[in-house]
């Protein structure tokens, strides 16, 4: 949105080489996990063995997101963490040649962490880490008292901005594709509305909800025997119409 | 195409697959024995012959049961032995399988990827704040969070269908699994109402300062204008450091096209995850209607 300049270049500039850092960590630690599957924890009892992954998927994201919020917010040294992240999934995953696994599968394992130090360490991700630092160093400062330059020099300074600076061109098709993008989804999102009420009435009047998980076969729960289940799917639904209903109001305000 | 063949109305491939049908097997003992099973009284019986002719035996009948249902008979068409014709039925199964638990770690991803560019945009630009802010940016983090483990999880499931498609059923019908599934996409969907709300506060600033359409603004404002959308933006910001006075024209129609983008971007991604999970139990309503 309407931000800083020195904040929407920074946007503009870092943000693929930051979501291809934190993307290639959720990857190796998936793909770490699924040979472990296959190797470490090929003969534990499957329910531990999943609860076992689950949390260190959870733990392994809920690190990941911590390291990168200090880096956004200017502490280039907690890049070791990501450092970390990626060196454990290489340490972890490498034994396991003693297992004889798939070799495709290894050899993923094996790169995915090994692209992810690259990246970390490619003059891209570095240059984010500076300018990071140096928003916070500017914003610590405060703000900057102004040179004073003469009107001519202004009016100059303004004139070369506004010739560096290429407008952006919006053309008529790319305007037409989003309109009908937004109407097409309107659409689809007041059907999901109506239904969704249709569910929530139905689970008022009757006791009985169609559970809003997204894997697995869909199951309904009672109020009487699963109240928890119960609730959190009402929950959800509800959730999902007032998504709903802030994107369509959002729709009606755009639209003239 | 012989089934293009009409008579009396009736396709001449179909009735003669019905008498095809009814001369090789004892209709009324296998109605007996679908009415056997307490499960299935009543239901419809449709059969597939070999060259994909569809004949309905029987239409449903509520006896003891309201929701319609149908017994599928098919026959292994006629280039295939009977052991292939079954392997193949499992694996097409597995296979469309295969490809909902990737379009959903498709969805899930591009969830992730909106909740992270929630909390990029908003730490970079703003200082925490106490209050609403700090709630709000508090959500966008919890919800990364949780966008980075579904995804995580999405990879799982799809190496699961392929390496181990029994245990990955087990594991879908864990109780603690079905329950913190259920609470990331709460916290996702948190998330995505979250950016959606973010952009309306913007394009209510627009509006307010402007009163003008998107497409007007993108067509190029003048210089009072833009000064009055500088300062109606700069009211929703705490940080006043580092703003320019006046937005310029090239800045501003970027930005507009941004939010436009983002937008539908959050648009797609929840509905995605809709279409994907919240929408499941509807599907399978529909498709035992028919």
């Amino acid at each position: 949105m309407y931000t800083s300049e020195s904040a929407m270049r920074f946007r503009a500039k870092h943000f693929s080489v930051f979501i291809a850092s934190i993307f290639l960590g959720t990857f190796s630690c998936a793909l770490v996990l699924v040979l472990a599957m296959g190797t470490y924890l090929e003969r534990a009892d499957l329910n531990s063995a999943s609860k076992w992954m689950f949390s260190a998927i959870l733990i392994v994201s809920s690190l990941q997101t911590f390291f990168c919020l200090k880096i956004l917010r200017g502490y280039p040294r907690w890049g070791a963490g990501m450092v970390l992240v990626f060196a454990s999934c290489l340490l972890v995953s490498a034994p396991a040649i003693a297992y004889d696994p798939n070799f495709g599968l290894y050899a993923s394992t094996l790169s995915m962490p090994l692209i992810g130090l690259y990246c970390l360490n490619s003059e891209r991700y570095r240059e984010m880490l500076q300018a990071a630092e140096s928003i916070r160093v500017e914003k610590a400062a405060g703000p900057q008292p102004k040179l004073k330059t003469s009107r001519r020099q202004t009016a100059i300074n303004n004139r070369l901005r506004a010739k560096s600076e290429k407008p952006f061109v919006v053309t008529k098709c790319g305007i037409t594709i989003l309109k009908w993008t937004g109407r097409a989804l309107s659409f689809l999102f007041i059907v999901v509305v109506v239904v969704k009420l249709y569910l929530f009435c139905q689970g008022l009047v009757t006791g009985v909800v169609v559970g809003a998980s997204r894997y697995g076969a869909s199951r309904s729960y009672t109020f009487v025997d699963e109240p928890w289940m119960f609730a959190l799917s009402m929950f959800l639904h509800l959730l999902a119409i007032g998504v709903c209903g802030l994107f369509l109001r959002l729709m009606l305000l755009l639209r003239e | 195409m012989s089934s293009l063949q009409l008579r009396d109305g009736f396709s001449v491939a179909r009735s003669n697959a019905r008498d095809r049908i009814e001369s090789a097997m004892d209709l009324k003992q296998l109605f007996r024995v679908i009415d056997a099973d307490p499960a299935i009284v009543g239901a419809g019986v449709v059969y597939i012959d070999s060259d994909f002719n569809v004949v309905t035996l029987r239409e449903f009948q509520p006896i003891c049961s309201v929701t319609v249902k149908r017994v599928i008979l098919r026959e292994a068409p006629r280039h295939m032995g009977v052991h292939e014709f079954h392997r193949e039925l499992d694996s097409n199964i597995r296979e469309s399988r295969l490809a909902i638990e990737a379009a959903s770690t498709v969805f899930a991803c591009s969830g992730a990827y909106l909740s992270w560019k929630v909390v990029y945009g908003g730490l970079i630009a703003a200082p925490l704040t106490a209050g609403v802010s700090l709630v709000v940016s508090a959500i966008g983090v919890v919800s990364a969070v949780a966008g980075s483990a579904q995804c995580a999880v999405g990879v799982l499931r799809v190496a699961g269908e392929i390496l181990d498609p029994e245990g990955l059923d087990k594991v879908d019908s864990l109780e603690w699994y079905q329950t913190m599934m259920a609470i990331l996409d709460g916290i996702t969907l948190t998330g995505a109402a979250l950016s959606v709300f973010s952009t309306m506060r913007y394009v209510m600033a627009t509006r307010a300062a402007t009163r003008k359409t998107y497409r007007e603004i993108l067509r190029g404002l003048s210089r009072q204008e833009r000064l009055a959308l500088t300062t109606e933006v700069h009211k929703y910001r705490k940080d006043i450091i580092g703003l320019p006075k006046r937005y310029s024209n090239a800045q501003i129609k970027q930005q507009t096209y941004t939010q436009l983008r983002d937008l539908l971007a959050s648009g797609a991604s929840v509905s995605g995850s809709l279409i994907s999970g919240h929408l499941k139990p509807i599907a399978v309503a529909v498709y035992g209607e028919f």
